[in-house]
């Protein structure tokens, strides 16, 4: 599969699984450039052995995304930080493709990893055995959070109050 | 998401989680539509994206390329500062510094040189006579 190939497959499940992460749209926009941008420029590098072609865009998008929430937590920590209000709310993650505000309520009650795995899963539609080579979890850890986020998402689009 | 259609993957993930419940399976499913549905991309997106992989990347600093510089400057301006500290300054002599005048052999006149005063203030006419008491 060639670049152009791979971006029209795999542009929406990025894009939709950073949404899932990041929250906010433009931040979204910026991320899956730079995915992308990083997909172009190491395409020739990219090895079948080691993984297939979703691990790998995933991976990238993955990385991308814990890096653009390490700077967001360093500008919140140095005192210059003027936009801390706006990076907060970018922070707050929303229903991506800015649908189903239960959705967007019920990421909100997630936590960072959860979100993760999910987004990956349902976006990436990769199996719990890829999601744990990409995310460096053991594939059992990966079942269980992922069991345990669905089981809270259920309850949470059922209107039910999930008690921790 | 590729198609309409539930990947096996999901398919295989929705049933796993509901365990034996059909009422679980059902929620699966709407959580699984929920997300489906918050997936869909505009294709104005996509463009925009496209439209900015072709375009020339503005420089970004990285550390592997640029670390070389930012040593060299970090370097140039510790090398600026300590060689314009006070300390760094050679002591300010005056060309006469060797006249007897600033060496001065008693400890009053000593005193007098280092207080300001006048070149002349040896001179006898400052130190009025024990007979008549003027200048």
């Amino acid at each position: 599969m060639d670049f152009a190939a791979a971006y029209e497959a795999y542009f929406a499940r990025i894009y939709s699984y950073i949404r899932c992460r990041a929250g906010g749209a433009a931040a979204a926009e910026d991320l899956a450039a730079e995915v992308f941008r990083k997909a172009l420029e190491n395409f020739a590098q990219y090895d079948p052995a080691r993984g297939n072609l979703a691990q790998w865009l995933f991976g990238i998008a993955r990385n991308e995304v814990n890096y653009y929430f390490r700077r967001a937590a360093l500008l919140r920590f140095l005192p210059l930080d003027l936009f801390g209000d706006t990076l907060a709310k970018e922070r707050a993650p929303e229903a991506p493709g800015g649908g189903a505000d239960g959705l967007a309520a019920a990421l909100r009650r997630l936590d960072e990893r959860e979100r993760d795995l999910i987004g990956l899963k349902f976006y990436s539609e990769l199996n719990n055995r890829e999601i744990a080579k990409v995310t460096g979890l053991s594939e059992s850890n990966v079942g269980t959070v992922l069991y345990r986020c669905m089981a809270k998402l259920r309850k949470e689009l059922a209107g039910e109050e999930y008690e921790k | 998401m590729k198609s309409e259609e539930t990947g096996k993957e999901l398919e295989k993930f929705l049933l796993e989680t509901a365990g034996s419940s059909a009422g679980d399976l059902e929620a699966n499913r709407r959580v699984l539509a929920l997300f489906r549905e918050a997936g869909k991309v505009p294709p104005a997106v996509q463009g925009r994206v496209l439209a900015r992989l072709a375009a020339p990347r503005r420089a970004r600093f990285t550390w592997k390329t640029d670390a070389p510089l930012a040593a060299a400057c970090s370097a140039a301006f510790l090398l600026a500062f300590f060689l314009n500290s006070p300390r760094a300054a050679a002591p300010q002599l005056s060309p006469d510094w060797l006249s007897c005048e600033n060496f001065p052999y008693y400890a009053d006149e000593a005193r007098m040189s280092l207080m300001g005063e006048d070149a002349d203030w040896r001179s006898d006419y400052n130190f009025p006579g024990w007979t008549d008491g003027r200048l």
